[in-house]
């Protein structure tokens, strides 16, 4: 998910939360978002829910990223502001690729801000279902960087 | 020239926050590593790591850094009380800002501080600084703040591809500073700089910082991390020390609206 469509995301569920709709859809280029919440009666004010599909992305693994407490994915988020970088330098490997099994607090990127280098550690063991964020570019505070299953086992 | 110690450091210091455990090592590999190692097996925030030389002394993007023994400041800081979010990405400015005060108090010099911290006389880069951090579950951080200073290297013998871009405090004044009083100083201001931010007195550091960037309100380019260019005015800093652009094109769009540079290097300022 690019940076711009995680924050068109955003600003869908925030027009969703202040209005009487429950469903929305927008169909973008290359990728489409249907965002609709449950109409609860006599239970507080009914919480959002989002689904959102890209040309790339399961929709089932998108829809952990958003709602990571209903899913068996773990949601690697930014820390901070900055830019994303996959590999230690242009010249160098990346940390790790979909479909790795990753170590908890193994390295698997880098966010930069004012160059202070904050290297992101896996909070788990698992395998990494798939990488949010293209190399080299901006990021927001809370972005979804990574899925990770944790219960995936190497084969 | 007088070998690093830190019982003179502390004797030059007056601050608690920081330095209270001082390690001094002929050899390292890089000092940043060091105090990663330190940080892993308990060290307490503060924690100063410094080495007569390094062999595998690095800059970011895994550049090396030329560090001759006995001859310049190799250190780092570890830090594990750290401010909020969006206050971290201050943390290099305010390194620049506390090596270039040091620098101009102790040895008469004068830096300019490129945006976010290169430390350079004229167009020739006299010390460098590489903050790293690890972070688990967005909560738990550990910054290492690591920075070179040349102090005593002579021109003549940096690397042939340094010598037209590097210089050193001996090389500038044909003195040889005491590295130890140098050290003082920076780790006092870095001290009075980072409990600002701890205290969220953003202003007055973003004011000190602002006062001596050399780069505000010159014509800038700046090479994004995606390889791409931009132009313009590099006219303010952002809450989060960002580089905030007033682009060049600014009459082919609808307004006037500031871009904030997270990262990039601003690669021609005239």
């Amino acid at each position: 998910m690019k940076s711009d469509q995680f924050r068109e995301i955003k600003e869908l569920v925030e027009i969703l939360d202040e209005s009487h709709l429950t469903e929305l859809e927008v169909e973008r280029k290359d990728f489409r978002v249907r965002i609709k919440r449950d109409v609860v009666v006599s239970q507080g004010p009914p919480l959002p829910t989002v689904t959102a599909r890209d040309e790339s992305v399961l929709s089932k693994e998108t829809a952990a990223s958003a709602a990571p407490e209903s899913s068996q994915f773990v949601t690697v988020t930014s820390p901070i502001v900055g830019t994303f970088y996959g590999s230690p330098s242009p010249e160098t490997d990346s940390y790790v690729e979909e479909g790795d099994f990753v170590k908890k607090g193994q390295v698997i990127c880098i966010v930069e801000a004012m160059k202070l280098m904050n290297e992101i550690e896996s909070e788990t063991d698992g395998r990494i279902v798939k990488i949010l964020v293209e190399n080299a570019t901006s990021i927001e505070y809370g972005q979804p960087l990574f899925l990770i299953d944790p219960v995936a086992i190497p084969a | 020239m007088t070998p690093l110690s830190s019982e003179r450091i502390r004797l030059l210091l007056n601050i608690t926050d920081l330095a209270q455990t001082i390690h001094i090592l002929d050899e390292t590999t890089s000092t940043n590593t060091e105090a990663f190692a330190f940080a892993h097996a308990g060290a307490s925030h503060g924690t100063i790591v410094l080495a007569e030389t390094q062999t595998a002394g690095r800059g970011r993007l895994t550049r090396e850094w030329f560090s001759p023994p006995l001859q310049n400041i190799y250190g780092s800081i570890l830090l594990k009380n750290v401010p909020p979010p969006q206050r971290i990405s201050w943390i290099p400015l305010i390194t620049g800002l506390a090596i270039m005060h040091a620098v101009e108090k102790e040895s008469g010099v004068a830096l300019f501080l490129k945006w976010p911290n290169d430390l350079l006389v004229g167009n020739r880069k006299i010390g460098g600084i590489l903050c790293e951090s690890t972070v688990q579950g967005k909560e738990t951080w550990t910054i290492v703040v690591g920075f070179g200073l040349n102090v005593h290297t002579p021109i003549k013998e940096f690397p042939l591809e340094l010598q037209p871009i590097a210089t050193s405090l001996f090389a500038e004044t044909g003195h040889h500073e005491d590295r130890n009083q140098l050290l003082a100083a920076i780790l006092s201001n870095f001290s009075m700089y980072y409990r600002k931010l701890q205290r969220s007195d953003l202003s007055t550091v973003k004011d000190l910082y602002v006062s001596r960037c050399s780069t505000l309100g010159h014509h800038v380019q700046i090479r994004l991390a995606n390889g791409k260019m931009l132009e313009g005015i590099a006219s303010d800093i952002g809450a989060d020390g960002a580089l905030q652009l007033l682009p060049a094109n600014t009459h082919t769009m609808n307004c006037h609206e500031l871009i904030d540079i997270q990262s990039g290097e601003v690669i021609s300022v005239r």
